[in-house]
């Protein structure tokens, strides 16, 4: 029986499958309508992938965690950032968790538990739906986006409090006379959405090391923005978007463990 | 006298022509991407057909968005205190107003004057406005205009837990890929909404009369779930969305009379919610000495030659629409100057309006 950690986010499904010695593969699926879909096609790839077939115990979380029919437990995202970071980085003591819809910091102890977090997923500023957004209008990928901003001189007064108002002020900003440099623009997008990163991390307390999870962690300059803010340097692992599946999956581990034992 | 009213709105531009007793005419048209041109041409359209050239409106009020930006107002006023103004010549019982507009929304209680007595805005975020009933009117392929009666069709509504326009535009997407009726979605967003505006209401208290005004008043859907939720009946203008343009025509009106009345003095400022913030010269006591031109801190005054009459103290024309930032306020300036502009102004000429002493 093999070990399996589903999330199941409002844009990807992210699926770890974890043997003995640690994590025999992964994958990552666009989230569809039905939870239920989305997690059945990233366990099959992840399975293929690991060569496995058999029987597997399977706990999920994210935000369509709970409609996944074939999961034995469903458990808190923060929870299982806190339990994948743990082991990813077990230094990390504070992690940000910058999802395509949400914004969330955990506060974590020296086991890998949860002492305090926050959560923002009531409105689209700061998230990666937001960025997704920005680049778009901007007509940049990601990693244009990333590279762009290091060049920054200025960064671009954007207020970033509202995903709808912040696109019309970027807007401005390009048909301005003289336009605004596109990478001041990129630079005061990151910016607005680092201030509500910090907003979050000030309700729940800053405490060292810091790591950075979820898709939008793979964004370079945005996290070196992040970095200037909170004063230090953060902590990426090799694999952001997978800190929360992974954490599924080492439950899932315990679990059996427990359940044979 | 003829006075117009303009409201730059951050959607919508509208202008009401007012003479001693009635509305002569009034105009919508959208805001452009460039508001001076956008204001001259809603001018232009206000005065077709009424005969009345520009020369002859003696005095414009701006107020909305845009408002510095009027090229031919005389002042500005913010359009907080517009919209109670308007809603309060139609309905004098009204004391609190819902201002729905196209990028906020606005929780007004106002006295038996129309004077704001408190407001509460929200700006920060587009849901309530009428950005968001845009962004969801395009995604469900339903006309802007009729988004409201499709709301009123619907039978059941579908429970929205956000108010986020673009975390609202990906449910109600899914929503529709699941198969639910657009008047089902549209029935549960306008309720999100409706419920979030009367927490705005709330937090001034509600007090009746109750009015709604500006765009979105005239989605039939929304009033109907703020009748409900409010628990009072709104007072609907016949044009809820002027509201805005018809107060500040309605203080063009007050400001044109005061300065035509006896010719002689002259308010320079202008009115928001927080206050009154006007600096008035008494022209007949004025002896164009220049002494307040210099003593000035925040150099608000000049001496100015008008139509060949005696050089006379003005308020400058770059300060009048910042006067409650620039002009400390003859007492505190009283305090930390030894001179100031009423001590050395022999005819007595200057007042200000906010100075409690």
């Amino acid at each position: 029986m093999r070990a399996v950690g589903l999330d199941i986010g409002s844009l990807s499904t992210k699926a770890v499958v974890m043997g003995g010695d640690g994590i025999l593969s992964s994958a990552v699926v666009l989230s569809s309508d039905s939870a239920e879909s989305s997690a059945k096609a990233a366990l099959q790839q992840a399975m293929a992938k690991a060569g496995q077939d058999g029987d597997i115990y399977v706990v999920s979380t994210g935000a369509g965690g709970k409609s996944v029919s074939f999961s034995r437990q469903n458990k808190a995202i923060t929870t299982c950032l806190a339990r994948g970071i743990h082991y990813l980085l077990p230094e990390a003591r504070t992690v940000i968790d910058m999802g395509a819809e949400s914004i969330t910091v955990v506060r974590i102890n020296e086991r890998g538990r949860v002492s305090d977090y926050g959560n923002q997923d009531k409105c689209a500023a700061g998230t990666g739906i937001f960025l997704q957004q920005m680049a778009k209008l901007l007509r940049l990928s990601m990693e244009e986006m990333a590279v762009v901003s290091t060049k920054a001189k200025a960064r671009a007064e954007i207020t970033g409090t509202c995903a709808v108002f912040a696109e019309s002020e970027v807007i401005s900003h390009i048909h301005r006379d003289p336009p605004t440099p596109v990478e001041d623009i990129v630079a005061g997008i990151y910016i607005s959405m680092v201030h509500r990163i910090m907003s979050q991390l000030q309700r729940v307390g800053v405490k060292k090391e810091v790591a950075v999870t979820g898709g939008v962690a793979a964004n370079r300059g945005l996290v070196s923005i992040l970095e200037e803010e909170i004063g230090h340097t953060v902590l990426i692992p090799p694999t952001p978007e997978l800190a929360g599946a992974i954490g599924a999956a080492l439950i899932a581990k315990e679990n059996m463990i427990q359940g044979a034992s | 006298m003829i006075v117009a009213g303009i409201d730059i709105g951050s959607r919508a531009t509208k202008a009401v022509l007012l003479n001693k007793a009635s509305v002569l005419s009034s105009v919508i048209c959208d805001t452009g991407p460039e508001s001076v041109k956008t204001s001259e041409a809603a001018m232009q359209v206000l005065l077709r057909g009424t005969g009345v050239s520009l020369k002859e409106v003696k005095y414009t009020v701006a107020t909305g968005y845009g408002r510095v930006l009027v090229p031919f107002a005389n002042e500005n006023v913010s359009e907080i205190s517009c919209h109670a103004r308007g809603v309060n010549h139609c309905f004098p019982s009204v004391r609190t107003i819902l201002d729905m507009g196209g990028q906020d929304c606005k929780a007004i209680r106002c006295d038996d004057q129309g004077r704001v007595v408190n407001f509460i805005m929200n700006d920060k975020c587009a849901g309530g406005t009428g950005r968001f009933l845009e962004i969801i009117a395009e995604v469900l392929d339903v006309p802007l205009s009729s988004i409201g009666e499709v709301a009123l069709e619907s039978k059941g509504n579908i429970p929205f837990n956000t108010i986020c326009a673009v975390f609202a535009k990906s449910e109600a997407i899914s929503y529709l890929r699941k198969g639910a009726s657009k008047g089902d979605i549209l029935s549960g967003l306008h309720e999100a909404i409706a419920t979030r505006s009367v927490n705005l209401l709330k937090r001034v208290s509600i007090e009746k009369d109750f009015s709604i005004s500006g765009g979105i008043a005239k989605n039939m859907g929304m009033v109907q779930k703020l009748r409900e939720k409010v628990g009072l009946e709104p007072l609907l203008a016949e044009d809820p969305q002027l509201m805005g343009a018809l107060g500040a025509a309605l203080f063009a009106r007050e400001r044109g009379q005061s300065r035509n009345g006896d010719g002689l003095k002259i308010q320079y400022g202008y009115a928001d919610a927080t206050g009154n913030y006007f600096i008035t010269v008494d022209r007949a006591r004025c002896d164009g000495c220049g002494k307040c031109v210099s003593v000035c801190p925040s150099s608000v005054f000049d001496i100015a030659q008008e139509n060949g009459d005696q050089p006379k103290a003005m308020v400058r024309e770059e300060a009048r629409n910042r006067l409650s930032l620039l002009c400390p306020g003859f007492s505190s300036c009283a305090k930390s100057l030894k001179t100031n502009c009423h001590s050395v102004c022999q005819g007595n000429a200057i007042s200000h309006t906010w100075d409690s002493s």
